[in-house]
């Protein structure tokens, strides 16, 4: 239960980090500063979104997630 | 005695089987979103060749308005998960409204708002074919997630998910946050990267 109280406090953590760096790339956006910035943010997003809402872990290892 | 111990050894045998579908059906679903990333990496990729370091004339808080409510869709969709695999019906089920909500309120943004804001129509060149083409496949997706939520939300009102199984309701939260994963760059590539 510990484990899984931990992990919706992980999830508040995630969407604040997601937020942030929405906001972030929201303003490189607007003032048109170099694209490379606009590329490296939404790698770091996705690679968030896959690693700890997609749980990609799981498909390579079959103790992860809860169908036991 | 030995009826105990055969009943045991079925249920073990239940169990494995369980365990060898789950990472199946896991693989599958990876394999699918492998196969769906190529449609729309095909979509970003024709976005640059067609429009280059230009970028189609749109309602910029809008688009982080939709933006910020499909990540906020992609929480409550986490937390509905981790809600029904700790045993939280109700949880799960506030959850997964929660998302359908926001699902709905996205699809009201792309397409009933920005779609009639925007200046340009589906024919009026690489421009509009662009920005529908890849709003109208995204949002194509959204609307079939929101389906898919509508079927594990009737499915939690009638109790079918466990703590111990759950399949549906981790696939639906997949495919909502691989939804989610497409945004996060259509969302550059149509309103930030570039000029007007």
């Amino acid at each position: 239960m510990k484990e899984k109280v931990a992990e919706l406090h992980q999830g508040v953590k995630i969407i604040i980090v997601l937020a942030i760096l929405t906001g972030i790339e929201f303003a490189i956006g607007v003032r048109e500063l170099p694209n490379v910035f606009l590329w490296v943010i939404a790698i770091l997003k996705a690679a968030l979104v896959v690693w700890f809402f997609m749980h990609i872990r799981r498909v390579f290892n079959l103790d992860e997630g809860e169908h036991r | 005695m030995s009826t105990e111990t055969s009943s045991l050894a079925s249920h073990q045998t239940h169990g494995m089987d369980y365990v060898y579908r789950m990472a199946t059906n896991r693989l599958g679903l990876w394999l699918f979103f492998a196969s769906d990333s190529f449609m729309f990496g095909a979509l970003l990729v024709t976005r640059f060749y067609l429009l280059g370091g230009r970028r189609p004339h749109l309602e910029q808080v809008l688009g982080l308005i939709v933006t910020s409510v499909l990540l906020a869709s992609s929480f409550f969709m986490n937390r509905a998960e981790v809600q029904i695999s700790r045993g939280d019906r109700k949880g799960f089920l506030a959850n997964t409204l929660a998302t359908m909500v926001l699902g709905i309120s996205f699809l009201i943004g792309v397409v009933g708002f920005e779609w009639r804001l925007a200046p340009f129509g589906p024919g009026d060149g690489a421009e509009g074919a662009v920005f529908f083409m890849m709003t109208g496949m995204h949002a194509f997706h959204v609307l079939t997630g929101v389906l898919f939520l509508a079927v594990i939300f009737l499915n939690g009102l009638k109790n079918r998910y466990s703590v111990e199984r759950h399949w549906a309701v981790e696939a639906a939260a997949n495919y909502w946050h691989f939804v989610d994963l497409v945004w996060v760059f259509f969302y550059p590539a149509l309103y930030l990267i570039g000029t007007v």
